[in-house]
């Protein structure tokens, strides 16, 4: 097991370091830069658009909605079969949540929706704080969606469901019938569903978003050009894949064994950290091959496809060998070599994203742009 | 040549702001004729032909980091190899050193000759403390002054160093807000005024912002001395998420900043302003079409030596803009791709960009292009007499 990691760490480091020269100055110069046209620009964000970003936000609609179901169903007729469904259904949500969750751009952009959905990392520990305020308090305000959508973001998303059916006390789901938690619950999943209807509904119009994006406009503050659309779309590999480093996997790995600390870890309550990821990837390679981006790159950088692919494959691969909870995963050094070789992984493709695709479409901030400071 | 010993409008900013005084003679003539004569033939012919110099972080075409000085005409002067890669420069105008920070969220400001190069010291930021990049030294030399990150507790700090003892660090001042990025004097010389971006990182979690729908952005007038806040100024609520980074003092002392607006994309709102201690922050109107222009990012903000111009930069939206300090008005547009470093030069603006150009807005016959990609600021250090 650890030869074999070893070994394929080696690859994916290889990969790394040819992915970096490549992007520097190499003796043949830079690659030549894809000669793709406006209009076959605009149609990889249309795929984008058609066949991964509406279906996934009309799926976490589904699913938000399936999930408040199954709470309201829980709170009427509680029982462990009944905790167990809305369980279920939250898992699902959350998955689905993890496939879409890097569209950073748009209507989730509005009104807080990112956060109202997912605040994390909470590194001061608001949301608990807070949550645990409204379960002690039994804070009326916290019991219908509408009342909830006011309060801070940290108490109405997928974190506090999380906590509702896993934190503690929990099991007492199971046997209060129509007790506060449980309508909490409700209210947060009834708040879950109404977002995603909005983000569904925003990017099912044919004006609106997706026009803005198809069509982009030199007076439009935000996408004047093709090549601002597909910047939206290249970044959501790019910052995706900087959001798994730099939010899922580092600061909850450490620097070793010993100093990891897995309570950092998103959904670590409900050990659904490793399905969120698989979903994050699963989700990123659809894109990908939904998206056809790989269609405008010149014959010379074509390959990019195949290792991109390579490494999606590798993270999945890597993904399915490691079993739950990924707490023990962090902290045990035999397991742990797996997250180390994903976080390789996730560097790997970032790089390609980032140091490759991207200057080969012209779409590289510059090097004062990069990064805003 | 312009000079800002001639320039007959009475305003000057205070030599510890942006517009340092750098007197190149004295420098010549302080160093000796055999330093002069170490330095690399073509640095000291451009040294002997400027008038004014300028400093400015940089990438090599190596892929390392350094920072360099360099004339008007764009000749590289001087560099100083980073670690890693630097942000804003300081300069103290008694020991004649520059100071270049580390970008955040990086530890390191290195202490440099600015005209021969050479490394004098090292310095890094305490535990629990990372620079911001930005800083200054008092008008007598005496103290430099930081921006740093105090993370554990997400507020951002002033650092302030004994430069006689080292380079020592003294203290801190609270400069109540998070995120705090560019800090100057007032041309009061006692009162710094600070921009609090308002975005909470931490190193633990790379670069990724953390706290994007509760960001309090702020403007906060400190007392040098003391440390006592005298006044700070917060965006109206539905601008929260416009992060105030960089600023620039006018002749009526008031301080222009330029903002980057983190929420949605399509929002367009307002991104350059200025503050007055004791005055809610005023907002500049421009024209849909030039702040669309600006893709919501301000990457840096230059008035010029007689404080009646503002320059603000767009590294994203490729395009810089001059403003009237009185009235707001857009006295001209300037497309430069990643442009993004301003400084003032002689009655105008220098300009530099991450492709490596080094322009004279508004009058460069001769624009150049280094073979280096520039950081987000430039720091003139313009000669005098």
């Amino acid at each position: 097991m650890i030869a074999s990691l070893s070994r394929r760490a080696l690859v994916g480091l290889a990969l790394l370091f040819a992915g970096a020269t490549a992007s520097h100055g190499q003796e043949d110069g830079p690659p030549a830069p894809s000669r793709a046209t406006e209009a076959e620009k605009l149609a990889v964000v249309a795929n984008a658009i058609d066949g991964f970003i509406r279906p996934g936000y009309a799926r976490f609609h589904d699913h938000a909605t399936a999930a408040a179901s199954a709470m309201n169903g829980l709170c009427s007729e509680p029982g462990d079969t009944a905790l167990q469904d809305a369980r279920d259904r939250f898992a699902t949500l959350a998955a689905s949540w993890s496939r879409i969750e890097f569209v950073r751009f748009g209507p989730v952009m509005d009104d807080n929706r990112l956060e109202k959905i997912l605040f994390f990392p909470d590194r001061r520990g608001i949301a608990l704080r807070q949550i645990q305020g409204i379960l002690g308090g039994e804070d009326e305000t916290a019991t219908t969606q509408q009342r909830l959508a006011d309060k801070s973001v940290a108490v109405q998303g997928l974190g506090a469901l999380e906590f509702v059916l896993h934190g503690t006390d929990a099991e007492t789901l199971a046997a209060d019938r129509g007790g506060f938690r449980c309508i909490y619950g409700r209210a947060i999943a009834r708040n879950l569903s109404s977002i995603a209807g909005e983000l569904d509904a925003a990017w099912s119009e044919d004006a609106g978003i997706a026009t803005r994006l198809t069509a982009p406009d030199a007076a439009d503050p935000a996408w004047r050009s093709a090549e601002d659309s597909l910047q939206e779309i290249v970044g959501i590999f790019i910052h995706g894949l900087e959001a798994i480093r730099d939010l899922r996997l580092r600061p909850a790995m450490g620097e070793s064994a010993e100093a990891a600390k897995p309570n950092l870890f998103l959904f670590r309550r409900s050990e659904l950290a490793l399905a969120s990821l698989r979903a994050n990837f699963a989700g990123m390679n659809d894109l990908f091959a939904a998206s056809k981006l790989a269609g405008l790159l010149p014959e010379p950088q074509a390959y990019l496809e195949d290792s991109i692919l390579f490494e999606f494959a590798n993270a999945e691969r890597t993904l399915s060998e490691l079993a739950p909870p990924l707490t023990e995963v962090a902290s045990e050094p035999d397991k742990r070599q797996g997250l180390t070789y994903l976080l390789i992984v996730t560097d790997s493709l970032q790089s390609q994203f980032a140091e490759q695709v991207s200057p080969i479409l012209g779409l590289s901030a510059g090097f004062s742009a990069l990064d805003g400071d | 040549m312009a000079r800002a010993g001639n320039c007959p409008m009475s305003f000057r900013p205070h030599p510890a702001s942006r517009g340092i005084l750098l007197d190149r003679r004295r420098i010549l003539a302080g160093a000796g004729a055999a330093f002069v004569a170490g330095l690399a033939v073509r640095s000291a012919a451009a040294l002997e032909r400027t008038d004014a110099l300028f400093g400015a972080s940089c990438r090599r075409p190596d892929g390392s980091y350094g920072c360099a000085i360099f004339s008007e005409r764009g000749e590289i002067v001087s560099t100083v190899s980073l670690p890693d890669r630097g942000h804003d420069v300081a300069y103290d105008p008694v020991r004649r050193r520059a100071v270049v920070f580390a970008r955040r969220p990086r530890t390191f400001a290195l202490v440099f000759d600015p005209v021969s190069g050479e490394t004098l010291q090292t310095l890094t930021s305490i535990e629990g403390r990372h620079f911001f990049g930005h800083g200054f030294f008092s008008p007598d030399g005496a103290l430099m002054y930081a921006t740093e990150n105090d993370y554990d507790a997400a507020h951002g700090v002033i650092g302030v160093y004994d430069v006689a003892a080292g380079y020592r660090r003294i203290g801190e001042f609270d400069c109540h807000g998070m995120d705090t990025h560019e800090a100057l004097l007032m041309p009061d010389g006692e009162t710094i005024v600070v921009a609090n971006g308002g975005i909470e990182t931490h190193p633990d979690y790379g670069r990724q912002k953390l706290n994007l729908s509760t960001m309090e952005p702020s403007i906060a007038f400190i007392d040098r001395r003391s440390g006592d806040l005298l006044d700070r100024q917060l965006l109206p609520s539905h601008l929260h998420k416009l992060s105030l980074h960089h600023i620039a003092v006018d002749a009526q002392a008031r301080v222009w900043f330029g903002g980057q607006y983190q929420g949605a994309s399509g929002d367009a709102p307002p991104l350059v302003g200025f503050a007055e201690a004791g005055r809610p922050l005023a907002l500049t109107a421009m024209p849909e079409t030039d702040l669309a222009g600006l893709g919501n990012y301000i990457g840096s903000v230059a008035t010029s030596r007689d404080g009646a111009r503002v320059a603000v930069s767009s590294p994203v939206g490729n395009t810089m803009l001059i403003l009237e300090a009185a009235t707001g008005d857009i006295l001209s547009r300037h497309a430069l791709r990643d442009g993004c470093g301003l400084a003032p030069d002689g009655l105008g603006f220098m300009a530099t960009s991450g492709a490596g150009d080094i322009v004279r807005l508004e009058d460069d016959d001769s624009p150049t292009r280094a073979d280096l990609e520039w950081d987000n600021h430039i720091l003139a250090l313009d000669a005098v007499g």
